[in-house]
C-alpha cells in the first residue's frame, strides 16, 4: 500500500465556502476527527468537493486548521431531491453548529449515513429527522429518558408531561401526552407522534441553538 | 508610515476589489498617480455614480439604474417568459446566446442555508407574489447542478406549481463540440438519461 492511500481517510462535506481567488474553506465530518475545518488550495474548481458526496480524504494539519491534500470519491453522490435535500441541509446545518471543532463523536459516524441513506429513500423525512436529532442529543450528553419522568416513575399513556430540557419530564396536567412520548420511544410513529417528537425535539435542541435559528428551517415551506 | 496617507488610503481602498492584494494595489495605485490622473478621476467619477445610481430593478432584481432594468422595460420581450438566473453575469451568456426573448428574474445567489441564505435573502416572496398575479405563463429554471442549485430550483418548482405556472428546465449534458472522452461521468449520465427522439 502506498502512503497516499495509507492517509486517506473517509470524510462527508458538510459545507463549503470560497476563499481568497480560487481556494476552499470545507468544513468535513469525518469518524476519527469529528468535525474538522479545511484549507483547499485552488479547490473552488473541484466539483467532487461537494455536500452528499462520500469522500476519501488526506489532511495535513496546519495551525488551527487543516489543509486538504488530496481528494477522491469513495462512492457515487446520494441522490438527495427536493424535500430530502433541504433535510440534508438540515442534518448538515445541525452537526455545523452543534458539534465543536476537532471534537471526536466516532458514534456519530454510523448515525449519520445511516440518516442520508434513509433520506434517499424518502420516505417519512420527519422520523428521519427526529430519529437523527435524538441521536445527536444522546451523543451530545443531552439526551433524556423518555421512558421515565424526572422522579424516575415510568411514563404514563394517559399522563403529561413538560419538559425541563437539562433534567427530563416532569408530570403535568397538561403537556407531552405520554402516550406519544412512549410510541416514540418504541418507534411507533402516527402522525400525533410526529407531531409530538417534532415539538419536543425542537425543545430540546433550542438550548443549543442559542437565539440564532436555524436557517434551513425556512426551506420548509408552510402551507 | 510609508507613504503619503491619501496614497496609503488609496492603496488600501483598492484592495477590497477581488483577487487584490497589497501589492497589486499598490501597483494600481502608483499606476493612476505616475501617469494616468485624468483617467483616475474618470475611474473615481464613474465608482461614485455607479454606487449612488445603480438599484435593483423591482421586477427582476438584476442592477438597473430606474426602477426597472431596460430588459423588463423593452416592450420587445416577452413577460409572460421568465428564466431563472443565479447571477447577473448568468443573464449576459444568455443575452449572448441571442436565443432568448422573454424576461429574467435574478436571484442574486442560491439557497444555502449554511451561509444564511433562506428563500427571502433571494428575493423569492417577490417571485411568489409575481407567480401569484398569473402575468407568467413558463418559468425556466437555470440555476446551478450543485446541490444549492438543486434546492433553489426546487424550491421554486413548489411554488410554481402552488400557482399553476409551468415550469421547464435548460437542458444539461455534452457542450456543443465537445469530446464525449473529456465529459465527466455525471454529466454523461445526465445527458444519457434525458436524451431525446433523433428526428430529421
Amino acid at each position: 500500500m502506498s502512503r497516499v492511500e495509507q492517509d486517506l481517510q473517509p470524510a462527508w462535506l458538510l459545507h463549503r465556502r470560497p476563499f481568497r481567488n480560487t481556494s476552499l474553506i470545507v468544513e468535513l465530518f469525518m469518524p476519527a476527527l469529528g468535525r474538522v475545518g479545511a484549507v483547499v488550495r485552488g479547490g473552488r474548481k473541484d466539483s467532487s468537493l461537494s455536500p452528499f458526496r462520500p469522500l476519501l480524504v488526506e489532511l495535513k494539519a496546519s495551525g488551527e486548521m487543516y489543509s486538504l491534500r488530496g481528494c477522491e470519491p469513495r462512492a457515487p453522490a446520494m441522490h438527495l431531491q427536493g424535500k430530502a435535500l433541504y433535510c440534508g441541509f438540515y442534518v448538515n446545518e445541525l452537526l455545523t453548529r452543534l458539534l465543536h471543532r476537532d471534537d471526536p463523536h466516532p458514534d456519530l459516524w454510523p448515525l449519520y449515513e445511516h440518516t442520508l441513506n434513509a433520506l434517499q429513500q424518502g420516505e417519512m423525512l420527519d422520523v428521519v429527522l427526529r430519529q437523527f436529532e435524538i441521536g445527536l442529543l444522546e451523543e451530545m450528553g443531552y439526551g433524556i429518558d423518555l421512558g421515565h419522568d424526572i422522579q424516575g416513575e415510568p411514563v404514563r399513556p394517559d399522563g403529561y408531561y413538560q419538559l425541563n430540557p437539562e433534567q427530563g419530564l416532569l408530570a403535568a396536567s397538561q403537556g407531552y401526552p405520554g402516550s406519544d412520548l412512549l410510541a416514540m420511544l418504541n418507534g411507533d410513529w402516527q402522525a400525533d407522534t410526529r407531531r409530538t417528537a417534532r415539538q419536543l425535539c425542537r425543545a430540546l435542541l433550542a438550548p443549543h441553538l442559542g437565539d440564532r435559528p436555524l436557517k434551513s428551517r425556512e426551506l420548509f415551506r408552510e402551507r | 508610515m510609508k507613504h503619503a496617507p491619501l496614497v496609503d488610503q488609496l492603496i488600501h481602498a483598492f484592495t477590497c476589489l477581488p483577487g487584490v492584494g497589497p501589492r497589486s494595489a499598490q501597483r494600481m495605485a502608483y499606476a493612476l498617480l505616475d501617469r494616468g490622473r485624468e483617467q483616475g478621476r474618470r475611474l473615481g467619477d464613474a465608482l461614485h455614480a455607479a454606487m449612488d445610481g445603480v438599484q435593483h430593478c423591482q421586477r427582476c432584481r438584476n442592477y438597473a439604474e430606474a426602477e426597472l432594468c431596460p430588459i423588463c422595460e423593452s416592450p420587445k420581450r416577452d413577460a409572460s417568459l421568465i428564466c431563472i438566473v443565479s447571477t447577473p453575469a448568468d443573464v449576459l451568456a444568455f443575452e449572448q446566446s441571442g436565443e432568448y426573448l422573454g424576461q429574467y428574474f435574478v436571484l442574486m445567489g442560491e439557497l444555502s442555508p449554511l451561509d444564511g441564505i433562506g428563500p427571502r435573502e433571494l428575493g423569492l416572496d417577490v417571485l411568489e407574489q409575481r407567480l401569484q398575479g398569473g402575468e407568467i405563463r413558463e418559468l425556466i429554471l437555470a440555476t446551478g447542478t450543485t446541490v444549492e442549485g438543486e434546492a433553489t430550483a426546487h424550491y421554486i418548482l413548489d411554488l410554481a406549481q402552488d400557482a399553476g405556472v409551468q415550469v421547464t428546465r435548460i437542458a444539461q449534458g455534452v457542450p456543443m463540440g465537445g469530446d464525449l472522452e473529456f465529459v465527466d461521468g455525471a454529466t454523461l449520465a445526465q445527458a444519457l438519461r434525458a436524451r431525446r427522439p433523433f428526428e430529421s
